[in-house]
């Protein structure tokens, strides 16, 4: 009986830190799952070419996108992007745009961008974790000779699920989710597919 | 003037008449290949979600386990207390409102006809697309505990299927979460601002849900 205790609360220990307790910090590999992009009328444009440029970080809190929570909903580790949040929304843009039968290339029209909100919360509840993760960018298309912006928006993209364990697993899920959701809003903006059409 | 005018066909002339009447007609499945039918399989309920995301700590310091499952249940009623106060300035609160609004515009702006059928997956007698759509909340729920701000929201899961293929679709999630983040005690004040954001929120969820539809594979 004591050794099945013994055994219980080792696997309970490795579990943990396998898959990363509350106490540690988690640096997630998000963005790397870009692979399922939705076509819309982003692909109505005759295959153009885009330079995505690296956005701004605008966020207040750039240190981190999230925090883990213990049983009693008290903040603990923090939850990073293993890449700057920058890059990733950027690398997710240029999926999207080929993904739309564009292509990438040094002379094409110009796509910058400012990150205002990449942010995961976590609500703890009695019998699940409940995570929402929020991603909001303002993005500029610009000519490629005269720099000038002929298209601006703001995009918002967002997931939730519940969960039963804070695992770094789960919390990669749930901001690749709103990282596909943020690229939705670009993929199916029609006043944006208008512009390009216009060029 | 008026003119009256009889034919005299023979029986055989008549049955062919009608014969090449009848395969000229489009069938019931071809006059529904541009409607979309959308089932509304649980309309979702409006929900709160503020005070219950704060720590339990100080009851849980205080009476350990017990202290902290009743600082929940105390949360969760003032949660409710919350949504009684804010639900007597929306003055519709359903989940699919807006929503189906936003979903029939944007189909109808590419073509395609919409039924809207509030219940379980039923005959869809050839529509081109049919829509399952469950919708688990709507409402106000906390998006950055750091600064207590909350949002508008609306969480759903949905399949998307082609009746005619005989497919059941893939089961997708869609939450959609407002662009204006505020402190309760904000939109308290605001209620104009809380209603819009709210409407603003259920109408992108069904223009979304449209899209999805439009350039579905």
């Amino acid at each position: 009986m004591q050794t099945s205790f013994k055994r219980i609360l080792t696997l309970s220990i490795v579990g943990l830190a396998l898959h990363g307790c509350a106490l540690t910090d988690a640096s997630l590999e998000v963005g790397n799952d870009m692979t399922v992009v939705n076509e819309g009328p982003l692909s109505e444009p005759e295959s153009l070419v885009f330079r995505v440029n690296e956005f701004e970080d605008a966020r207040e809190d750039t240190v981190r996108v999230g925090y883990k929570k213990n049983g009693f909903g008290q903040n603990m580790g923090d939850i990073a992007t293993a890449r700057p949040v920058t890059e990733v929304i950027s690398d997710a843009i240029t999926a999207a745009a080929i993904a739309n039968g564009h292509t990438i290339g040094e002379s094409g029209i110009v796509i910058d961008g400012v990150v205002n909100r990449f942010w995961i919360e976590t609500d703890i509840n009695f019998t699940n974790i409940e995570m929402a993760c929020n991603i909001e960018a303002e993005v500029f298309f610009s000519h490629p000779q005269s720099n000038d912006v002929f298209y601006s928006a703001t995009y918002n993209g967002s997931f939730s699920d519940k969960k039963q364990m804070g695992t770094e697993g789960n919390f990669t899920e749930i901001i690749d989710g709103a990282l596909q959701a943020l690229i939705d809003e670009i993929v199916f903006d029609e006043a944006l597919a208008e512009s390009l059409t216009a060029l | 003037m008026t003119m009256n005018i009889t034919h005299k066909i023979s029986r055989p002339v008549a049955a062919i008449l009608g014969l090449v009447i009848a395969l000229t007609l489009p069938s019931a499945a071809a006059a529904n290949d541009k409607n979309v039918v959308l089932f509304i399989e649980d309309p979702g309920k409006f929900e709160v979600l503020h005070s219950r995301a704060q720590s339990t700590s100080t009851g849980a310091v205080l009476f350990g386990l017990i202290g902290a499952g009743i600082e929940e249940a105390n949360r969760k009623d003032k949660d409710e207390e919350k949504e009684e106060a804010i639900l007597v300035h929306i003055p519709d609160d359903a989940c699919h409102s807006y929503l189906v609004d936003a979903f029939t515009v944007q189909l109808e702006k590419k073509g395609f006809g919409v039924t809207v059928n509030h219940a379980k997956v039923g005959k869809t007698a050839g529509d081109a697309y049919a829509v399952r759509l469950k919708i688990d909340a709507c409402g106000f729920r906390i998006v950055d505990s750091i600064d207590d701000e909350v949002a508008a929201y609306v969480v759903a899961q949905y399949r998307i299927f082609k009746p005619q293929e005989k497919t059941s679709g893939k089961l997708e999630e869609l939450t959609m979460i407002g662009r204006d983040h505020r402190p309760w005690e904000d939109f308290q004040v605001d209620f104009d601002g809380a209603v819009n954001e709210f409407r603003s929120v259920k109408s992108r969820a069904g223009t979304r849900l449209a899209n999805k539809v439009i350039y579905t594979k």
